[in-house]
């Protein structure tokens, strides 16, 4: 069977994607999504953005808080609005919530907020360009993440 | 580039988007011509100016000028009857964080949609909300 897959439906995979490397702490596969695109703070447009796949990886390296290799979280990400500004550039904006649980650390949800994404296809395959990101909602993100997020 | 689906996936989404960011105004004018209907709970609104008023009595705003939601919409089946008719089916789960009230679920809950094509765009036609769920809703409802 071939791949019908429609654009839109290629994007929301490319969100997908980044949910499944994120929680399986395979970061060197999160940060290949974005070896053609710059990550930062959508609250803060002025602060220099992360580019490329090393840097990316390697801030969720430093960032995050592994047990036996893998950080215990649920990335859900929902409500993507995909637009289109031409056949090889999209946009989407989309909803991310994060569950978290530990042996001591009960099931529930430790932050949530928002991505902006940029995309274009190149040589038939759609790839990030852009991810902004901003954190609305935050929880007890202690045993995720090494810095304070707010 | 968009398929039906697709185009009335963002109309839904883009509600809740516009309702988490505060902008009552946009995103009652997605229901223009449309009825809201809350299950069990005697409330319709029809257009844009009462369900923006609605969306004030219901939904407490904070100093950021946000209502400190987040609503996941999942589930979300589209039905497509011809190219005029259309409705979807979704489920939404609520998140807010605010001062004094930690970041927890409130709300979870089922939509049915009802969406018609006018000048070559989808339009909501109706929605009927059933709350099924509810928790603490001490920090969002404007009467608690």
């Amino acid at each position: 069977m071939s791949d019908t897959r429609s654009d839109a439906e290629q994007i929301r995979d490319l969100l997908a994607a980044y949910c499944w490397h994120m929680d399986r702490g395979e970061f060197d596969a999160l940060g290949a999504l974005f070896a053609h695109a710059s990550m930062g703070d959508g609250t803060t447009p002025d602060a220099p953005a992360l580019r490329g796949a090393d840097q990316v990886a390697a801030l969720y390296r430093d960032r995050c808080i592994l047990y036996d290799g893998a950080p215990r979280t649920k990335h859900v990400c929902t409500n993507a609005i995909v637009e289109f500004d031409d056949d090889s550039h999209a946009t989407s904006r989309s909803c991310f919530l994060v569950e978290q649980q530990l042996d001591d650390f009960p099931l529930q949800p430790i932050v949530g907020g928002r991505y902006h994404d940029r995309f274009e296809r190149v040589d038939g395959a759609w790839r990030f360009t852009e991810r902004r990101f901003f954190v609305d909602l935050v929880g007890d993100v202690s045993r995720h993440q090494r810095a304070a997020l707010r | 580039m968009l398929s039906a689906t697709d185009e009335i996936a963002n109309l839904i989404y883009r509600y809740d988007e516009y309702v988490d960011r505060g902008r009552f105004a946009d995103a009652a004018a997605l229901f223009e011509d449309a009825t809201v209907t809350y299950e069990g709970r005697d409330i319709t609104t029809t257009g844009a100016a009462e369900l923006e008023a609605f969306l004030h009595r219901s939904d407490r705003v904070y100093p950021d000028g946000t209502p400190r939601t987040l609503r996941l919409r999942t589930n979300v089946i589209v039905d497509v009857a011809d190219d005029r008719k259309a409705s979807a089916f979704s489920f939404f789960t609520m998140f807010q964080e605010a001062p004094d009230f930690p970041l927890q679920v409130i709300i979870a809950g089922a939509t049915r949609d009802r969406f018609v094509r006018v000048d070559g765009g989808w339009r909501f036609e109706s929605r009927s909300v059933e709350i099924r769920l509810t928790g603490d809703l001490s920090a969002h409802s404007v009467k608690a």
